[in-house]
């Protein structure tokens, strides 16, 4: 617009000077359009609201469809409207999705396209540009800004039929008839007296109508709890297999998560990854908890996850493993197993909680390592490669 | 004759679309208006012009020209062909022109012509009128010519653009818009200048006749508004070709939307400038006196009508205490002598409004114009000056403006609170209300919760968790929970208030107030911070 001011400063100037009406009608229709159609093309874009319709989570391998709706709320109709929304790089190509259309007025429109979850990840799809102008041509283009919106993909879940833990540790053995805690105020049932029996459990009145002695069962008053730690700190895995062997630590925290879940635990988990969501920070423990919605906040956090290269996994399992109840399984997944490992553990051993480990990748002197574990009395399972995890199934 | 070489390898034909005959008859037409404008000041310049021919000439020649220019582009004659073709052209347009001013003579000047041949052909046949109009065609074609050339460029061809696509050749589309651009205005404003020299009584000319001025105003108008479709329809070439090269698929129906909307907003904004004045009828302090005048008319029937009743009551109120009539001093009021609005204006209604337009227009320039050139210099540049006296007086207008502002702020604030409370249909604005602690701390605390848990189910049907119609507070809280595990203590607790509020006769304390207020910013806050909206189990 700025070639065209000498023009209006021209025509003004003729007008004046001249008295003449035609300069001065001319000079009115010239800063009318002007004004007119930039009034509009401003007006009309801030009218738009545009909306886009996606599921925010989804599962490796899956399609997500994202559809874009637009709506024009003003009377003004909008001539032209270019779209350009910025997308994932792994979850499409071109990394972008570009339409021009024209809205009349009040009137919508849709779009759609697909994109698919390669790779677990926190993608962000967006931001969407929409552009559009006046119909000369004589003012700059008006944008406005759609933000971003989540994407998460999940990590690979695999089903987990068992783990086959030892019978001392909650896992393989939930429905044991000894369990560790009763809770007297909670009466689950009644049976027949044994040898052995506590004379204080000897349900008295239900006895006498029965005819024979009944002992009182009662309902176990301590939570089967899980929490899990997941090592991802570059230096414990080997450089060559880096990305490999963390993606399958993940996805072995991911389904150890929903194996336990299903299993009515409370699941933590602790990891020493880079979270994105915080400026690649360590990420938040999640503490443990039961239900779905739980596992769906734990998934979250392992669908973000990635290596970093701070803080290490043993300071953190000092930290936050006095907070967990006694009777506590604490799984372990880390891609190193070494002395200061089996040192750390040990004390959570003694305090009453279950460790295991589940050393990641190829682990040197892992007989030596079993045998020691056995000896301290904590379980290891190795998880070499994506087909250990099958044989979980 | 040669014939022309063709090369179908290269190019398509192009075919004639309508918008390449739309643009054809754009260009006819604002040649037209020119040819109008130079018929007026050829009868002015030359004593011999003889007029009439030029316009039906211009459209004439300039619908040729682009015509030629495409059939020579499509054809591309190698060698001498071109010039042959353009030789072949111009002496059918001399042609054209001789039998066009022959027929305007009649019958007896084509004798007369005739019979003139014989002895000496070429003084004959080439007379100044012919030359003349020969000149003016060249003018035309010229022009004409090179608007066909600028359009040509700018029309939609896929296989061109295919070929840019490719880098093989690339165009600046954007130049060449810019230059047909120039070219109607250039073209515009020289004729305007023209026209309104020779609207002067200047004595050296040969002709004394001025031309009418609303006439040509309209052909202007005309020929501008034309220039501006065609400017449109050149703005919609260019983003298409950019579309086209970026590979973004294109909604079909642009150009005949883009086309109509741009013609009626050029035919109302020509309307308008036809209306709107040019001058002013009534001066400024006439314009004001009348404007009071009629204001303070208004003001005196308001205050008539609002009197009335009250007059009416002390009357009454008289009677009832045994007098007549209304009391002393009430007499002489009468509403009767209302001044005779715009009495002193005898002008037709028509120029008032010019006039009130013209002075709108006028001070609207002036505010705009101050207000850009203050909002420029305002704040930090004025706190730079160092001389003493000169920087309090910068202090101090910087302080009013800051005050100024901040009223207009606080000002709009309110308004925009007080009008969406009275709407108060909307969801949005009982949530964004909710907000506002101000409005709610006026409330007593039973309505502050009822509000607040209002616009919280409002907001979270907004973001996706919406109440269900037979659920209870305690069930929703807990759908809630779910949903955002991070704020289900605030969601409980407010429930618990909602509970206390809706369903209790309980006194409520103003700690209970704010504190659902507090509870209602939280979880706002635990929504907008959480990752994406309300939680799902995975399936």
């Amino acid at each position: 617009m700025t070639s065209f001011i000498p023009l209006f400063l021209v025509l003004f100037l003729v007008a004046a000077a001249l008295r003449q009406t035609s300069v001065m009608t001319v000079l009115y229709l010239v800063a009318g359009l002007y004004i007119a159609g930039r009034w509009i093309s401003v007006r009309s874009i801030h009218n738009v609201q545009a909306r886009r319709v996606i599921n925010s989570r989804a599962f490796l391998n899956q399609t997500i469809p994202v559809i874009l709706v637009l709506k024009n709320r003003g009377l003004l109709p909008l001539i032209w409207l270019r779209l350009h929304e910025s997308l994932p790089v792994g979850m499409i190509s071109p990394n972008f999705f570009q339409r021009v259309t024209s809205l009349g007025s009040k009137a919508s429109r849709q779009f759609d396209y697909r994109l698919h979850a390669y790779k677990r990840g926190f993608y962000e799809v967006g931001p969407l540009f929409l552009s559009n102008g006046d119909l000369l041509g004589l003012s700059e283009e008006n944008q406005i800004e759609v933000p971003c919106e989540p994407l998460i993909v999940y990590p690979q879940i695999v089903p987990i039929l068992s783990l086959g833990v030892p019978s001392q540790a909650p896992y393989g053995k939930i429905r044991s008839a000894n369990p560790i805690f009763e809770d007297p105020s909670r009466v689950m049932g009644k049976r027949d007296y044994t040898r052995g029996d506590s004379l204080r459990r000897i349900d008295w009145k239900a006895s006498a109508a029965y005819g024979g002695l009944l002992v009182k069962q009662f309902e176990p008053s301590i939570t089967l709890e899980t929490n899990l730690y997941l090592n991802l700190d570059s230096q414990d895995y080997p450089v060559r297999r880096r990305i490999d062997l963390t993606e399958l630590a993940i996805v072995t925290a991911a389904s150890i998560s929903s194996w336990a879940i299903r299993q009515k635990h409370a699941l933590g988990l602790v990891t020493n990854g880079a979270d994105p969501l915080r400026d690649n920070a360590t990420p938040d423990s999640i503490p443990a908890h039961k239900g779905m919605a739980h596992l769906t906040r734990v998934l979250d956090l392992l669908a973000r996850v990635e290596v970093s290269s701070g803080e290490p996994i043993l300071p953190l399992i000092a930290r936050f493993s006095p907070s967990h109840n006694w009777g506590a399984t604490v799984v372990l997944i880390t891609g190193r197993v070494d002395d200061p490992l089996i040192e750390t553990l040990l004390p959570l051993r003694r305090r009453g909680l279950n460790p295991v480990v589940i050393p990641i990748g190829p682990i040197l002197n892992l007989h030596e390592i079993k045998r020691r574990a056995e000896y301290f009395g904590f379980a290891v399972y190795p998880v070499q490669s994506w087909h250990d995890l099958e044989t979980w199934r | 004759m040669k014939s022309y070489q063709t090369n179908p390898t290269r190019w398509s034909p192009r075919p004639y679309t309508p918008p390449v005959l739309l643009n054809f008859l754009i260009v006819g037409v604002m040649i037209g208006c020119v040819s109008i404008a130079l018929e007026t000041i050829a009868a002015r310049v030359i004593p011999f012009w003889s007029g009439g021919l030029l316009p039906y000439l211009g459209v004439l020649v300039a619908l040729e020209a682009q015509f030629s220019y495409r059939q020579l582009q499509q054809a591309s004659p190698a060698g001498t062909g071109e010039y042959v073709w353009r030789a072949a052209e111009w002496v059918l347009l001399g042609l054209l022109i001789r039998i066009l001013l022959v027929l305007i003579e009649g019958p007896a000047g084509l004798l007369a012509s005739m019979q003139s041949w014989g002895s000496s052909f070429f003084q004959a046949f080439f007379d100044q009128q012919y030359l003349a109009a020969l000149g003016f065609s060249l003018l035309v074609w010229l022009t004409a010519t090179s608007f066909a050339e600028l359009l040509y460029e700018l029309e939609e061809n896929e296989e061109q653009w295919e070929l840019e696509r490719q880098g093989t050749a690339v165009r600046d589309r954007e130049k060449t818009r810019r230059q047909l651009i120039s070219q109607v205005f250039v073209i515009g404003t020289i004729l305007l200048i023209l026209t309104t020299l020779l609207s002067f009584d200047l004595a050296f000319l040969p002709s004394s006749t001025a031309p009418r001025s609303p006439f040509f105003t309209l052909v202007f108008l005309v020929y501008f508004s034309l220039g501006m479709l065609l400017i449109a329809h050149a703005q919609y070439s260019v983003l298409n070709a950019r579309w086209f090269l970026n590979n973004i698929p294109r909604y079909p129906g642009i150009l005949p939307r883009w086309m109509r909307i741009a013609a009626g907003l050029i035919l109302g904004i020509t309307l308008l400038a036809l209306l709107l004045p040019t001058g002013y009828s009534i001066s400024l302090l006439m314009l004001l006196e009348w404007l009071l005048t009629i204001v303070t008319a208004i003001g005196l029937v308001l205050q008539y009508l609002i009197a009335l009743p009250v007059i009416w009551l002390i009357l009454l109120l008289s009677r009832l205490f045994g007098l007549n009539g209304l009391p002393p001093g009430w007499q002489d009021f009468d509403p009767g002598r209302l001044p005779p609005a715009g009495a002193r204006i005898d002008l037709p209604w028509w120029e008032v409004v010019r006039s009130i337009a013209f002075w709108a227009i006028f001070f609207a320039v002036v505010f705009f114009s101050l207000r850009h050139y203050f909002r420029q210099y305002s704040g930090a540049r004025l706190g730079e000056v160092r001389f003493g006296p000169l920087r309090w007086v910068m202090s101090l207008w910087r302080a009013i403006f800051q005050w100024l502002r901040q009223t207009g702020q606080g000002a709009g604030h309110g308004i925009a609170a007080g009008w969406s409370q009275l709407r108060g249909r909307s969801t949005a604005a009982i949530a964004n209300l909710a907000g506002r602690t101000l409005i709610l701390d006026r409330l007593p605390p039973r309505q502050q919760i009822l509000m607040v848990y209002l616009a919280m189910t409002s907001w979270m049907a907004q973001k996706g968790v919406a109440r269900p119609s037979p659920a209870t507070p305690r069930e929703y809280t807990r759908l809630l929970s779910a949903a955002y595990p991070r704020a289900s203590e605030d969601f409980e607790s407010l429930s618990e208030l909602f509970i206390a509020a809706r369903y209790s006769r309980l006194p409520l304390t103003r700690d209970q107030g704010a504190e659902a207020i507090v509870r209602w910013q939280r979880i706002q806050k635990a929504v907008n911070t959480s990752l994406t909206g309300p939680n799902s189990p995975p399936s």
